[in-house]
């Protein structure tokens, strides 16, 4: 059963950033882009490395270990050693305020 | 509840048992910062070298001078070592299709095949100088001096990439290779090992077909001679450094530079630093080395004296098998 849930300062982030979330025992990261906000699971899917610490660029995540990189819109995983795709989450703004579906 | 948690690390991050120095968080992000113009400088600069001392081979190529040549241009080509480790990466330019095929082209010269390279490397940087796990760990304490030699001249680590390209031309991975490789990337990696051992095919029997010195003077020997120029430089990487630990400040080795040998080497001298921070490209090293150098063990006097210490380091092994040069002992 999944829920909305509202994010954080979400309406303050600025293109090209991202923040870390906990909700329902998900630990998540929202990311500002140029087409919009997006969310994935925070964990790199290829060695569970933290996300929070990699660098992102326009619509991409790379991993802070291995440099394994991901389309934070799709999730897609887009260059080796990532091969498995990371989990997105829908989101919607709305008056202003960010949330997402977990 | 949902809160936001954009500060603190994930309580389980597998990689939090590595020792991390203290630096902002802030500093870190902008280190990391990609650009096309440092790769494309240190590349272009490289290829004139290159061009420059093949010019002196070919000068010479009726001469016994031409033997030195070979080493001199052998030496500059092998650097294709350091910008390939860079594009595995995946740090060495901004726009991607660039990163892409200058880590094909300089494989290609340096005999790696890009896509298993890139996984071994992940396990490197996974399991650095962790005995068994480690899969770019060739050697390992107590070192003898019959495997310093054979390492750094060239020999063993020339024929061992020629194996391993036929070997995964063949289909044929060893069981640590699987551990590494996802059984989805293996098919790749055999097509990019075929297409690589028919580059070098063609280049053989095309010179031995033609009569032609060129494809030797200009890639098989000096690839060969000038092997053991780079090997100096990775032999200071973690040589007779700890083994087992995680803490890249005992297990990995930083060293000075002059200017020449960070240009070619590509700042990997400031090995210590890259450990810790994979994700900050090359051109970033030395201002990395400004944030967090003061944490991190002095750096040795260059890529000579840092063999010398392996050396003697070597010798000592011989009555004290577990001697390392870890800046704990």
């Amino acid at each position: 059963m999944s829920e909305w849930i509202s994010v954080p300062d979400g309406e303050n982030m600025l293109e090209g950033t991202m923040l870390g979330i906990s909700a329902l025992g998900r630990r998540l990261i929202i990311y500002k882009t140029r087409s919009g906000y997006f969310a994935t699971d925070r964990r790199c899917t290829h060695q569970a490395a933290d996300l929070m610490r990699g660098y992102f660029d326009e619509d991409i995540i790379e991993c802070p270990v291995h440099q394994g990189r991901f389309n934070v819109c799709t999730g897609a995983a887009l260059s080796a050693p990532a091969s498995a795709p990371l989990k997105t989450y829908p989101v919607r703004t709305e008056d202003g305020k960010v949330f997402v579906e977990v | 509840m949902t809160t936001a948690d954009d500060n603190p690390d994930l309580a389980d991050d597998p990689f939090d048992a590595w020792y991390a120095p203290s630096i902002d968080r802030g500093t870190l992000r902008a280190l990391m910062r990609r650009t096309n113009r440092q790769g494309l400088l240190h590349v272009g600069i490289w290829l004139l070298l290159c061009i420059a001392t093949g010019y002196v081979v070919a000068l010479t190529r009726h001469t016994l001078w031409v033997w030195p040549a070979m080493l001199l241009y052998g030496g500059v080509l092998c650097f294709a070592y350091a910008a390939s480790h860079e594009c595995a990466h995946g740090t060495a330019f901004k726009t991607r299709w660039l990163n892409e095929t200058i880590f094909w082209f300089t494989s290609l010269v340096f005999i790696e095949e890009p896509l298993y390279r890139r996984y071994s490397h992940a396990g490197h940087h996974t399991h650095t100088w962790f005995n068994e796990l480690d899969p770019q760990k060739p050697y390992g304490n107590p070192m003898t001096l019959t495997h310093y030699l054979s390492g750094t001249f060239g020999l063993t680590f020339y024929f061992d990439a020629v194996r391993q390209l036929i070997r995964h031309s063949r289909g044929r991975f060893t069981p640590q290779e699987l551990e590494f490789l996802p059984p989805s990337e293996i098919r790749t990696a055999i097509i990019n090992s075929r297409l690589m051992s028919a580059c070098y095919a063609a280049l053989l029997l095309g010179g031995i077909a033609f009569q032609s010195p060129w494809p030797f003077i200009l890639y098989f020997i000096p690839r060969f001679l000038g092997g053991c120029i780079v090997t100096l430089y990775i032999n200071t990487q973690h040589m007779c450094m700890a083994e087992d630990l995680y803490d890249h400040r005992q297990t990995t080795r930083s060293i000075k530079c002059g200017w020449l040998g960070r240009l070619l080497y590509w700042n990997m001298n400031y090995h210590i630093e890259h450990h810790l921070y994979p994700a900050v490209p090359f051109h970033a090293l030395p201002e990395l080395n400004r944030s967090i150098g003061d944490q991190l063990p002095p750096p040795l006097n260059g890529v000579v004296a840092a063999n010398a210490d392996i050396l003697k380091a070597i010798s000592r092994q011989r009555t004290e098998p577990r001697f390392n040069l870890s800046r704990a002992n």
